[in-house]
């Protein structure tokens, strides 16, 4: 339970990607002629679920206490089965424009550097009930979890590849440093607590691996593995627009030394066994190796394990010379991400300043509306930044918040 | 900008966290269970059972250790004998091979308290012996002792002893294990006793290098040394003795007996005498009595008040047939319910015992196995029928001081009664300081099991007691506390008495119902 509870802790402290990864409005519009390089900043947090609500993760994380009428609209609120998930994504990438790839003038050098931290969890409202709630209210109830799956990947990337001058597409192989790696996968578990006695059984059948316990270190590597990232931008003809496609995190880390539990079994407590309850001392009370009596094998393992990975398709369609629209899909392959689909609007409402509103459901949360600022400083730099859950920065009552911000100089 | 800064807020904050994050839960958690018997309030050892399964507590013990050694003691013992040369003056020289002395005698030991004995088997024990030789020639000493029986073949000392030269004597010597030995202590006579007869012959070393050179007043002297000798069986007239006896038993001792009135009236209080001496004795109880903090009751029994006579053993040579005498002690023939409801800390026991009283009546032919003396055992048997209403069970544990605070709600104690009485369960804080109490619990029922019509089978009954676990609770327990447990036992149908049987028990399960408090750092 601590460590279930840990996991979700954890959930709470990082944030998903990904709209600071794409290129700004003004590079893909056209690149400045005698450009020598870019560099991107991208750095963007985010959270969301589908029945956790800021105010929640505001008291796991920062502290508080979690009230009963907090737990109450929690609790009502959600689905038979619910999805929480948070990424954070740093970034710096340089695109260099004076050298050459293949023989060919319209390819460059890229390089870059990024740190990722991305966390779901796929878990069932009984389970909720019986963290937050506890066993006594639903004392002759089978509690069912269902299935349950969560995990925590933290790594480090350093990558270089190729781009194309005109677009910015581009495929970079990267370096993976493996930080930490969680992972719970609960195929069966079901709970059941006796009215009378209090007796609690608990059928399961659960796998929990972690990375190498025996390192400390926020940033010791643990692992070590690749990732391909790329980008494809295609213009529309006419320059009407253009279509993206970009993938992240495709790639897998092996990871050293980790330790592997693994529990199919049914335990049922029901009191220490007291031979002489006129003779009980501290001493004489013999309290269970808990491992031992749930059935948990442990043993140490190395593996490849698939990186939290992600795909986009985004597209986006001129209106007029002021106005443009754009629409977009981000698939991430885990139990706890719906598709994230976004539609969104650009408009220039000052000369080198863009706005976008967009309507984002899926991915983690709900339906969300967001807003991003593009800001053209001189000719030379490029600042985004914004927001895809405008809620989520305003009310302790929204299930899930992002922010992004994106910094890209023309040398 | 307040909530835009939100997020980022989040994200900071949580590397560097001021406060735990808390919440509470209603649990309903078994904590402990188990089952209680008569055996973990009485120790095993005191308790029996007969066929029906109804609890006896016994308590059994020795009335009396007699030492019984001076029966059949050979004490530490060095006899010397000194043998002379037969004439009293001038030097003769004798050749080697020459006998000088040939002397029969007997050998006393000086055994203790009149004690005369003909015959005994030795378990233990060794024999010194030394030879000293005054004479001024090679010696050779033959000491045969026909009543020193080692499996049967009489002992004899053979001894070659060296020339006295310059004053200083020639001496042999040498040790033999008594284990097994029997010794004919009849003497030469055959008719006497105490005493072991010798025949020393001593003879001048056939293959002595020079004749012996003998002065009149010439002598060899043999020195024989019992010690630690113990004897496994005695023959004889064992002498007339008496042993004082002045017991006192810690008969409840550890026991934890109910307060309260039990039904006594079958009690009994049994004394078993077992003569396994070949002598007769007799036994004179001047007082039994029952000694509690309050008073001292003495146990009336008019058989207890005259001499016992305990006739002696019969011995027919492969086993011992004892005298036996019995005594029931029990509410009809005495003050038994008077004498055990003073619940006694203490039993003392004094009188003594004589053996031989009428003299050696015997013709000396009293025996003992040393193994085997007189037995005097003492058994105290109360079936456990008993009736009440405010019989007390007591008991106090230590509580552990480091307690978790989180909870706070009640134990719940289920509780399945097959005993058929019922229960006020009392549980208190006691202040091992101030001695000021606590109430956690008063008078929490444990209703009785149903007890079928003639019959001693009981349906039982369940019973849930509930006890607060608060913020008072755990600063008491804070405070060096102890907790007192109090169980009043009330029967039904009081007067009339409720058997004990070993198939009743009660078991219990404690559960914890509350709120607890999650606690996540």
């Amino acid at each position: 339970m601590k460590k279930v509870l840990g996991f979700i802790a954890m959930v709470l402290l990082i944030v998903n990607n990904t709209i600071s990864q794409t290129h700004s409005y003004w590079l893909l519009k056209g690149i400045p002629e005698n450009t020598k390089q870019i560099l991107n900043l991208g750095v963007e947090a985010s959270w969301g679920s589908n029945s956790l609500n800021n105010e929640w993760l505001s008291e796991m994380t920062i502290g508080g206490h979690i009230g009963r009428e907090q737990k109450n609209l929690l609790f009502q609120n959600m689905e038979d089965y619910n999805r929480v998930g948070a990424a954070f994504m740093g970034e710096l990438t340089v695109y260099s424009f004076v050298d050459s790839v293949f023989g060919s003038q319209q390819w460059g050098l890229t390089g870059g550097v990024s740190h990722v931290s991305a966390t779901n969890l796929y878990f069932g409202k009984d389970f909720f009930d019986l963290v937050y709630f506890g066993n006594a209210r639903t004392a002759g109830d089978t509690l069912d979890f269902g299935k349950m799956y969560g995990q925590l990947q933290s790594f480090q990337k350093f990558g270089i590849g190729i781009f194309n001058k005109e677009n910015l597409s581009a495929l970079r192989l990267s370096y993976v440093s493996g930080i930490n790696y969680l992972n719970l996968q609960v195929d069966r578990a079901r709970w059941f607590t006796s009215p009378t006695t209090g007796v609690t059984s608990l059928d399961y059948d659960a796998t929990y691996e972690q990375a190498d316990t025996t390192k400390s270190g926020a940033f010791t590597s643990r692992g070590q593995g690749f990732c391909i990232d790329a980008d494809l931008n295609i213009p529309m003809k006419k320059d009407q627009g253009f279509f993206a496609i970009s993938v992240r995190n495709i790639g897998y880390t092996h990871w050293q030394n980790s330790i592997q539990y693994t529990a199919d079994s049914v335990f049922t407590w029901d009191g220490i066994e007291i031979g002489d309850i006129l003779n009980v001392s501290a001493d004489s009370i013999g309290l269970p190796s808990w491992q031992d009596t749930l059935g948990i094998s442990g043993e140490r393992i190395s593996n490849w394990r698939a990186l939290p990975g992600s795909i986009q398709f985004r597209m986006i369609k001129k209106i007029n010379s002021k106005s443009s629209y754009e629409a977009g899909i981000m698939l991430q392959p885990n139990y706890a991400a719906l598709p994230l689909v976004s539609l969104g609007y650009n408009h220039f409402v000052a000369k080198g300043l863009m706005l976008t509103e967009r309507l984002n459901y899926g991915g983690y949360g709900r339906l969300a509306v967001g807003l991003e600022m593009q800001y053209l400083l001189g000719e030379k730099l490029f600042l985004r930044a914004g927001t895809q859950h405008l809620w989520g920065v305003m009310s302790r009552q929204a299930r899930g918040s992002n922010a992004f911000l994106g910094l890209s100089l023309v040398l | 900008m307040r909530k835009l800064l939100f997020l980022l807020v989040v994200l900071v904050l949580a590397s560097c966290r001021k406060e735990a994050t808390t919440w509470n839960t209603d649990v309903s958690v078994p904590l402990f269970r188990g089952e209680l018997m008569l055996t973990d309030i009485i120790a095993d050892s005191l308790l029996e059972s007969d066929n029906g399964g109804l609890w006896s507590f016994v308590y059994a013990g020795d009335l009396a250790e007699i030492n019984y050694d001076s029966l059949a003691q050979l004490p530490d013992t060095t006899v010397s004998e000194s043998f002379k040369v037969p004439f009293t003056s001038g030097t003769i020289t004798l050749p080697p091979g020459t006998s000088i002395i040939n002397v029969t005698r007997d050998i006393e030991f000086d055994i203790p308290n009149g004690v005369q004995l003909k015959r005994v088997r030795m378990k233990a024990g060794t024999l010194q012996y030394r030879v000293i030789n005054y004479i001024s020639g090679h010696m050779n000493s033959v000491f045969s002792l026909p009543g020193l029986l080692n499996q049967g073949v009489p002992l004899v000392i053979n001894a070659a002893t060296p020339p006295e030269q310059a004053g200083v004597p020639g001496v042999a010597q040498g040790t033999y294990s008594l284990e097994d030995f029997e010794f004919d202590l009849t003497g030469l006579s055959g008719t006497s006793f105490n005493r072991v007869f010798v025949d020393a012959t001593v003879s001048v070393a056939a293959d002595a290098p020079v004749a012996a050179i003998v002065q009149g007043q010439d002598s060899v002297v043999v020195e024989l040394a019992f010690i630690d000798a113990v004897v496994d069986y005695a023959n004889g007239y064992f002498g007339q003795h008496t042993y004082v006896i002045n017991e006192q038993e810690n008969v409840f001792e550890g026991v934890n007996l109910p307060e309260g009135q039990l039904n006594l009236s079958e009690a009994t209080f049994l004394l078993n005498i077992k003569n396994n001496i070949g002598a007769d004795a007799r036994l004179n109880l001047n007082s039994i009595s029952s000694n509690s903090n309050n008073e001292s009751v003495e146990l009336s029994y008019a058989p207890f008040q005259q001499p016992m006579l305990l006739t002696r053993a019969l011995d027919d040579g492969w086993s011992v047939s004892p005298s036996v005498l019995t005594y029931i002690v029990n509410e009809g023939n005495s003050n038994l319910t008077q004498w055990i409801g003073n619940l006694p800390s203490e039993i003392s026991f004094q009188g003594n015992l004589q053996l031989n009283p009428l003299g050696n009546i015997s013709g000396s032919n009293d025996f003992i196995y040393t193994d085997n003396p007189i037995e005097l055992d003492y058994e105290i048997r109360i079936p456990l029928r008993f009736a009440t209403e405010s019989v007390l069970l007591s008991d106090t544990l230590d509580i552990q001081a480091d307690i978790d605070e989180d909870f706070f709600g009640a134990l719940e104690i289920l509780v399945t009664n097959e005993y058929p009485f019922a229960l006020g369960l009392d549980l208190i804080l006691l202040n091992t300081i101030t001695n000021e109490e606590y109430i956690m619990a008063l008078n929490q029922e444990v209703r009785a099991g149903i007890q079928q019509p003639n019959s001693s089978s009981v349906i039982s009954v369940g019973s849930l007691l509930s006890i607060p676990v608060n913020e008072v609770i755990y600063s008491k327990l804070k405070e060096n506390h102890r907790m007192i447990i109090r169980a009043h036992i009330s029967t039904p149908n009081y007067p009339g008495p409720v058997g004990l049987y070993n198939f009743y028990k009660m078991t219990y399960a404690a559960v914890l119902r509350g709120q607890y408090g999650v606690v996540v750092q």
